[in-house]
């Protein structure tokens, strides 16, 4: 039989196949994980791809009736019913991957003009002489000036510390980093010139290291956060802070050291040394923001929940303990009011919507939920206490998004089908996992709008309390069935409510309706992959066309890189933070009215 | 006759029907005294009964609980006036509120539901409440029980602060304390000295039933 080459983009991945295989099976050859739920029979339509060239087989009758006339004129195929007939190219879009193969291929660059705090400039320093008795110092601040016209007045004292050496050992040819008014680093001249953005969350860090000179993204990498150890929620984290002044100590101490390992894991495989990093960006809500710079926070834990600093603030990195480059700064963008913080700042900068006329909704889906809306330039803002269920947390099978994890579900009859991430056998449930199942389970009736677990062949009843069989002992060959309980649906109404509850508490501040909202962006790792169907059909989100959602990733790390090469998006951060109009959510007229109709389902 | 209504305002009350409730409700008073008002403010103590064994359960959740409340309190304010007076079976007073720093009031309002429709009066001190605030309810009101509702870690220290300075004005052995919120547990209760913790509404209101009538 003949072999056809199949090239997929954007993984940049190619096989062969003979023509009696399909596109799918040539897919899970080369280990790309599409989506498919129906395992090939052509009856979940997950694996969507486009042919960009070369002949494939003619669409099936079952495709003609599930894409759209347009879709099927541009290409576009159910993996799993398309046989090739020739060489052929193909485009695999994201929402056909599995979480974290669309992690990868999800663009990391952001387009912004250039224009960050610190410009590195070459300097030749003319050799000292009986008649030029400068000292080394003043003869860098006066070449600076006589080559580049760059007026400085101090060099940092760790740059000072080294640049006698440095300046001899380097034959009198160096870069001089330039900060504001003062030489922040010295280092030899074919140095690269770093920076890098961290987004800090409840849960989870990312950070990404950046190419100061070009914009581009050089490393991407996501950690834990380790004061998870001291609570999950925000609330207890800071009830542990607020014991002694050593906890607080400790709770610094582990977020630096995790910093710092995470610079050490962006620069070891790009060859880059932490000390070419020049300037370092944090976004994290006000509470993270507060345990990071080892602020007071009694007076943030409880109403009326100030913040002991809004304002953007610029800190050597050195005096936290980070290390890179020593006179390098610490820029941390301003926060809003309460626990709304920089990384919402971020976000709104990013996703350009605080710029934006018309009505527009902005979730940051987390362990704490920000959500704004933007009514024609005047935006309110509110944060929710949304928990950890949906990044697995406090649910009997929730698991984080990694391989096994049951990420997409449907339920037909008394069959379960899902998909979990890298194909691997199935361990739990994760985030979006848990939001079809919620969703599946209410539309066959399982669920009533109040949560209660009803009878279904697949529900049976373990420690006194109904739960629903999602993947049975037998299928796990004798390993514990994977089951939805009683109480995982009553968290996730708790959760769920939460972020409704904002939502809707935004929309009566504003005398506005749901069906008002032009636009719906959706950040945070979570809301990225969520079915968009399913967070409506559980009361999650509000029931708007679908084309009215935007799902935008990490938005707020997203804006975390653009004010690390912009001293402008700087700028507009700070008139986002001074803009955004705080609302503390439980003094919300009716807000105990509004939160009961958000835990209901549907 | 008279057991048919009273089982049908329970169990419209259990149908979280507050129209009906209301109905039935009516329908005793107009019956004069065919049924007692006392014999309808007992069935739907008995019918919240039911509604907590369900909330345990896991059968119910916060929506029922709140509903059900919320009948039960529209209820009772059709039933109490009618009681004669000097026969009135106020079971005594009691205090509560949410403590400083803390805006939550959800937990608190069924709690309160739930003991005015067991037959307690209540003097409700809002939200945030100040330790000063608390201590002079006290003294001004002389309540059976005081009750503290807590969401959140961060201000749990204040219940125990209040209690101690029950101790140090002299108070804490004229009355008992009760305390209840998601952050809490029994355990929490021991190690500030409260009397006891109400992990719900129902329970919590049983609790002081029993202290009452003991």
């Amino acid at each position: 039989m003949k072999l056809y080459k199949i090239h997929f983009d954007p993984l940049d991945r190619c096989g062969e196949c003979p023509s009696d295989r399909s596109l799918l099976q040539v897919a899970q050859d080369l280990e790309i994980d599409l989506v498919s739920l129906c395992g090939g029979l052509g009856t979940c339509h997950r694996c969507k791809l486009q042919v960009l060239t070369g002949l494939v087989s003619p669409p099936t009758e079952n495709e003609k009736s599930t894409l759209l006339p347009q879709e099927i004129k541009d290409g576009y195929r159910l993996a799993c019913q398309t046989y090739p007939l020739g060489d052929c190219k193909v485009y695999v879009p994201p929402e056909s991957l599995t979480a974290l193969q669309r992690t990868q291929v999800e663009g990391l660059d952001i387009t912004v003009d250039l224009d960050p705090p610190v410009h590195s400039y070459e300097v030749e320093l003319p050799s000292p002489s009986l008649s030029d008795l400068r000292a080394d110092a003043e003869r860098i601040l006066g070449i600076l000036y006589d080559q580049h016209r760059i007026k400085c007045s101090t060099i940092d004292i760790e740059a000072l510390r080294t640049l006698s050496l440095q300046i001899r050992s380097s034959d009198w040819n160096i870069q001089a980093s330039v900060r504001g008014d003062e030489v922040i680093a010295i280092s030899p001249p074919s140095g690269q010139h770093l920076g890098l953005a961290f987004d800090i969350g409840t849960t989870k860090i990312a950070g990404y290291l950046l190419d100061l000179d070009n914009g581009k993204t050089l490393a991407a990498q996501g950690i834990m956060n380790p004061q998870i150890a001291y609570g999950e929620d925000i609330i207890t984290r800071l009830t542990y802070a607020m014991k002694s002044p050593s906890a607080a100590v400790r709770l610094q101490r582990l977020l630096i050291d995790a910093l710092n390992k995470l610079i050490l894991d962006l620069c070891t495989p790009i060859e880059a040394a932490p000390e070419e990093i020049l300037e370092v960006v944090a976004v994290g809500n006000t509470a993270i923001h507060h345990l990071l710079l080892r602020l007071p926070v009694a007076q943030l834990a409880t109403s009326p929940f100030l913040p002991a600093v809004s304002d953007a603030m610029d800190i050597k990195a050195r005096d936290l303990g980070l290390r890179i480059a020593a006179g390098a700064y610490l820029h941390l963008l301003p926060n809003i009011a309460g626990f709304v913080g920089a990384d919402h700042v971020a976000m709104l900068l990013s996703t350009g919507v605080w710029q934006t006329d018309g009505v527009i909704l902005a979730i940051d889906i987390g362990t704490n939920t920000e959500v704004s809306l933007v009514n024609n330039n005047h935006i309110t803002c509110v944060s929710c206490a949304s928990g950890p269920a949906f990044e697995g947390g406090h649910i009997k099978y929730g698991m984080r998004a990694s391989p096994g994890a049951i990420e997409r579900l449907r339920l037909t009859d008394d069959r379960v089908e899902y998909q979990t991430i890298a194909g691997s056998p199935p361990t739990g449930l994760c985030g979006s996992g848990i939001l079809d199942a919620m969703a599946q389970l209410y539309l066959a009736g399982v669920l009533n709008t109040r949560g209660r677990m009803g009878n279904h062949q697949r529900v049976s009843t373990s420690d006194g309390q109904r739960e629903f069989v999602i993947v049975s002992k037998q299928e796990r060959d004798g390993q514990p069935a994977i089951t939805l309980t009683q109480s995982d649906i009553r968290e996730l109404q708790l959760a769920k409510g939460a972020i409704r509850t904002g939502i809707q508490a935004l929309l009566e501040s504003e005398g506005r309706d749901e069906q008002d909202i032009e636009k719906v962006v959706i950040a945070g790792a979570f809301g990225t992959y969520i079915d968009i169907a399913s967070a409506i059909t559980i009361g999650m989100l509000p029931p708007l066309p679908l084309d009215r959602f935007l799902q935008v990733g990490n938005a707020a790390g997203m804006g975390a890189k653009m004010a690390l090469l912009s001293s402008s998006k700087r700028l507009d951060a700070q008139k986002i933070a001074r803009r955004v109009e705080y609302i503390e959510l439980t003094t919300i007229h009716d807000f105990n009215r509004i939160f009961m109709k958000a835990i209901s389902i549907g | 006759m008279a057991n048919d209504i009273l089982e049908k305002m329970k169990s419209s009350l259990l149908d979280l029907d507050m129209d009906a409730t209301i109905e039935n409700v009516n329908s005793i008073i107009r019956s004069d005294g065919t049924v007692s008002v006392q014999e309808a403010i007992d069935a739907i103590s008995e019918a919240l009964q039911v509604v907590g064994k369900r909330f345990q359960d896991g059968d119910w959740f916060l929506t029922e609980l709140v509903y059900s409340g919320e009948i039960a309190k529209a209820a009772m304010e059709l039933l109490s006036p009618l009681l004669a007076v000097g026969t009135s079976q106020q079971l005594g007073t009691i205090a509560v509120g949410t403590v400083a720093g803390d805006l939550h009031d959800l937990g608190k309002n069924i709690f309160i539901n739930f003991a005015r429709s067991a037959g307690f009066e209540v003097i409700d001190l809002g939200v945030d409440v100040a330790k000063e605030k608390f201590i002079g309810a006290v003294k001004e009101h002389s309540p059976l029980v005081l009750g503290m509702s807590c969401l959140l870690t961060v201000t749990a220290g204040e219940i125990g602060k209040v209690i101690e300075e029950l101790i140090n004005q002299g108070l804490r052995d004229k009355i008992k304390v009760i305390i209840g919120g998601a952050c809490l547990t029994a355990g929490f209760a021991k190690d500030v000295d409260a009397d006891a913790f109400a992990p719900d509404a129902v329970t919590g209101t049983d609790i002081i039933r029993k202290w009452i009538t003991l």
